[in-house]
């Protein structure tokens, strides 16, 4: 071997990756406690669109979407992601995209078409919906999301619009007390 | 009003112009150089540097790996050290330049993020290539004064040993002339 | 937007499509086709870049057909075929494969590009030019 690259000293360590802030996801090792709640939000000839596995923590909800054409489908572009959809992220979301949002009984009201707060924001002025990992194709769709601030007791609801299916404006209300009750069974094994 | 019909968003702002030491400029038409530096011929690698291109505050080009026969099963690794412990990667490939006034860099230096740096920086920054071709794309910032460019690669893992070329600097010094301003930032 | 950085070859050439396009920070794909997966629209979205290449003969390659041009599917050619791409808003680059080789004569690359009221424009490449410069390629291995 040669010396040129030896001639450099190795460089320090990177700082240890930041704690992700309350809206962007859950507290490290905390463990939400189980919602036993399900709402079918979409249940058409051709689809099929389910909130289910809701695991609520102090700080927020976490939630899986399902999404499932009930026929053979080829369908690659994944109807929860804007961006598959249209590169510009544009201003105008396409008929294909799935419109998802929670209406907190307070008036407050968290969309999937909202644009996410700044990286570092601390304190985001409204409730924030992020979908936090996922997968699927061919008609089929999986996806995590985290909701924050957890929503205040009394009805929440999960609210609905895809365009391209035919599926107007819906509304399914989910019991804000179950999801408070649930919090309180979470479990933090980390130092926070 | 629809629970969706919120006031459109307005866009966000464009993205900062990156630090010139880390990547081309993104608001230049850069100068295409016709250069290629041939830094390993044998009867089963090749290795080359070329597709250089000129910009006012640095110059880019690919490295490319090109095996006759043994598929290169290894990625063309990062160019900075795994992140937890700051030890170089043994196998990874890196780069460095030395500038014709005697100033060094190599890749496996990780230049400062908001602090300009005091001493040229090379990056290997993007990547790909499969089968029996790897490349990796590379940004030397600054762009040299008029005079001969030492390059230096060296890939453990695919077996490439430290091994050293020379560029036409002038070549790339005068490209850079012809780079464009396409707007102010 | 500029096409730069030809490099000639026995069997075809490469090329770089460059793109700014500052006026839309939204822009989370690069605006080329075979980002877009959306196979269920037969309609092609308005903000991708149409690309195409006529040949002296008058065959004719887009990267519209980018699918068949990949999965080696389109075996009478001209292909157009994507290879390495980079950038992030508001610089985007491409680089294509075009193969095989044009007969002698001037080559067209023609884009368009809807969504910034681009209407279709072409440019031609002197074709001698590319195979003059595919001359001088070195074969390393035969």
């Amino acid at each position: 071997m040669g010396t040129f690259f030896d001639s450099f000293p190795s460089p320090d360590p990177l700082p240890p990756p930041r704690p992700l802030l309350p809206w962007q996801g859950p507290a490290e090792l905390t463990f939400g406690g189980f919602v036993p709640l399900r709402a079918v939000l979409v249940d058409t000839e051709s689809v099929l669109v389910v909130v289910d596995r809701l695991l609520a923590h102090p700080t927020g909800l976490e939630f899986t979407v399902l999404v499932a054409r009930r026929h053979a489908s080829d369908d690659l572009a994944d109807p929860l992601d804007w961006g598959q959809h249209r590169g510009n992220g544009g201003l105008d979301p396409p008929a294909e995209v799935l419109r998802l949002g929670i209406a907190y009984v307070d008036g407050r009201k968290a969309s999937s078409l909202a644009r996410p707060p700044h990286w570092e924001e601390e304190n985001p002025k409204d409730p924030v919906l992020v979908m936090r990992s996922g997968h699927g194709s061919r008609g089929r769709w999986e996806k995590q999301y985290w909701l924050w601030p957890l929503p205040p007791e009394g009805p929440t609801g999960f609210v609905v619009h895809w365009p391209a299916e035919g599926v107007d404006e819906w509304r399914v209300d989910v019991d804000g007390a179950a999801i408070h009750a649930a919090a309180d069974q979470a479990l933090a094994l980390g130092d926070g | 009003m629809g629970f969706f019909d919120a006031p459109a968003p307005s866009p966000p702002p464009l993205p900062p112009l990156p630090p010139p030491w880390l990547f081309p400029p993104d608001n230049v038409l850069g100068a295409f150089v016709p250069l290629r530096t041939v830094l390993i011929r044998s009867s089963s690698l090749l290795v080359v540097a070329e597709r250089f291109v000129a910009y006012p505050t640095g110059f880019e080009f690919t490295v490319r790996v090109q095996a006759r026969e043994a598929m290169i099963t290894e990625p063309m690794a990062a160019d900075a050290p795994p992140p937890t412990t700051g030890e170089p990667d043994g196998g990874a490939f890196r780069v460095g330049v030395v500038l014709p006034d005697g100033s060094r860099a190599s890749s496996q230096s990780r230049p400062a993020l908001e602090d300009e740096p005091n001493a040229p920086v090379v990056s290997a920054y993007r990547g790909g290539g499969d089968g029996n071709e790897r490349h990796q794309r590379c940004w030397v910032w600054p762009l040299p004064s008029d005079g001969p460019v030492r390059l230096v690669v060296e890939w453990p893992a695919a077996r490439v040993k430290e091994t050293w070329g020379e560029l036409d600097g002038a070549a790339i010094h005068t490209a850079a002339e012809r780079s464009e301003l396409l707007w102010e930032r | 937007m500029a096409f730069d950085r030809f490099i000639a070859f026995p069997e075809g050439f490469e090329f770089t499509l460059l793109v700014w396009s500052p006026n839309e920070p939204g822009r989370t794909l690069p605006p080329f086709p075979h980002w877009y997966w959306d196979r269920s629209s037969p309609e092609i979205p308005p903000d991708v870049i149409r690309l195409g290449v006529t040949y002296p003969d008058g065959r004719r390659a887009t990267n519209l057909n980018w699918l068949a041009d990949v999965q080696g599917l389109n075996r009478e050619g001209p292909v157009l075929y994507p290879l390495d791409e980079a950038g992030w808003q508001p610089h985007w680059e491409q680089e294509y494969w075009v193969g095989p080789s044009p007969p002698p004569g001037p080559v067209s690359l023609v884009v368009e590009w809807p969504a910034h009221h681009i209407a279709e424009t072409s440019v031609e490449l002197d074709g001698a030019a590319i195979h003059v410069a595919a001359a001088e390629a070195d074969v390393v291995w035969s």
